[in-house]
């Protein structure tokens, strides 16, 4: 387990009530029920959600937690490190990220957030409102293209007709698979304007937050039916897939890394992360961020997120003279 | 990992105890090598058996490590 006073500091009060009320469950059990898609969004606000506590079961796996908690396993394996995802024990306080930095896109219609592996829908008709939800994304090399498009159909239990890209690895497919538990569509679909790429559900929800698909979107069940429900066709599609985020969170800086894919690969099969290069130009975009507050930045932590690539947003900024940048002895690393 | 735990421990316990009945009993000095073989041996023991269980739990890792690989590619569209 990370040491959380290490890696998580928490949003200050003053300009952002949700994140500073979201402190408070930081010391209880979030328990059985589920979290809401829904969170409360301001104009201002650039934060959603908190980081809350489970405390495991019997019988619990951190793939049974991560759906009822409605996140990604990769995003829960990188903040839980070296807990076994099949026997997490019982009584274990498994951390739920579900805190977030929102990604640097227009608030509107779907913005799909590939470093995240998280979509987010701001229904056109509820400006206060954000709906988050984890999803899975293709595999290395399988990469969801960057760029906006349109929801151009939607379809209920729609029928796989599998790409010729997949009947090359594994030709004993069928030419198409119907409706029904064997559809690794799920139930729903969204055809969008990029012909061959599709938001859809499962029939396999744990691979929900991992890199399992060949390009496509998937949620879980219970998500992407409320989605469909929700989301009318027309709707922009914005796919972004920026790993760092850096912004003021009341009156504090933040910053969120999210770890590589092939990190992703390493937290599911190994539990692990190796370090890996920081992102380029994470200096300067905290000291774009930054702006007049500069010398309130403690690089050491920013180094230190950059390493752990947590995905969960930290704090940077303390009260006093922090910045010591400077200091370190190798500050082109950050560069 | 329970199960390691105690494998650990109950060794540890042993080794105690007969340290206890050594010190606590009216065993002539010259009868302390006797004792002290005891100990060794029951040392020998608990090291034995602490090799074991890290071994098991190397082995548990790797197997762990196996199985969440299997599954992800199970899970691959």
């Amino acid at each position: 387990m990370i040491d959380r006073t290490s890696v998580f500091r928490r949003p200050f009060a003053g300009g952002a009530r949700r994140c500073a009320l979201a402190a408070i469950p930081w010391l209880l059990s979030a328990a059985s029920p589920a979290v809401a898609a829904e969170f409360a969004l301001a104009s201002g606000d650039t934060a959603i959600g908190s980081v809350t506590v489970y405390d495991t079961v019997a019988g619990d796996t951190l793939m049974d937690v991560a759906r009822s908690q409605d996140l990604g396993f990769t995003q829960l394996m990188a903040v839980n490190r070296g807990v076994n995802p099949w026997m997490p024990g019982v009584g274990r306080q498994i951390t739920l990220p579900n805190f977030y930095l929102l990604p640097n896109a227009p608030r509107r219609g779907i913005v799909i957030d590939l470093a995240a592996e998280r979509l987010y829908y701001f229904p056109p008709d509820k400006s206060t409102v954000v709906e988050s939800y984890p999803i899975g994304i293709g595999v290395l090399g399988a990469v969801t293209p960057v760029g906006t498009t349109r929801i151009a159909a939607k379809v209920e239990n729609p029928v796989w007709h599998p790409p010729p890209s997949i009947h090359a690895e594994r030709p004993w497919l069928p030419e198409e698979i119907p409706a029904g538990p064997d559809n690794p569509l799920g139930a729903y679909a969204f055809r969008l304007g990029w012909p061959n790429y599709l938001i859809h559900g499962t029939n396999k929800p744990d691979g929900v937050g991992r890199n399992v698909s060949h390009g496509c979107i998937h949620l879980y069940p219970e998500d992407i039916e409320k989605l469909f429900n929700e989301v009318p066709v027309g709707t922009e599609v914005r796919v972004v897939g920026d790993n760092v985020r850096v912004a003021w969170v009341g009156g504090e800086l933040f910053v969120e890394i999210h770890p590589t894919k092939e990190q992703g690969d390493e937290l599911d099969i190994e539990g692990t992360l190796t370090p890996v290069r920081p992102p380029p130009h994470l200096k300067a975009r905290v000291v774009a961020a930054a702006g007049d507050q500069i010398q309130r930045v403690d690089w050491s932590i920013v180094r230190r997120v950059a390493d752990e690539r947590t995905g969960v947003p930290t704090q940077v900024t303390g009260s006093e003279n922090a910045s010591r940048w400077e200091k370190q002895p190798d500050k082109a690393s950050l560069e | 990992m329970s199960q390691l735990k105690i494998v650990r421990i109950i060794p540890i316990a042993v080794i105690a105890l007969l340290g206890l009945s050594a010190c606590a009993s009216n065993t002539p000095p010259a009868d302390y090598t006797a004792a002290n073989a005891k100990a060794d041996q029951a040392l020998a023991t608990a090291q034995h058996a602490l090799a074991v269980a890290q071994q098991a739990e190397a082995d548990a890792k790797a197997a762990n490590q196996q199985t969440s690989a299997a599954y992800q590619r199970s899970l691959t569209k």
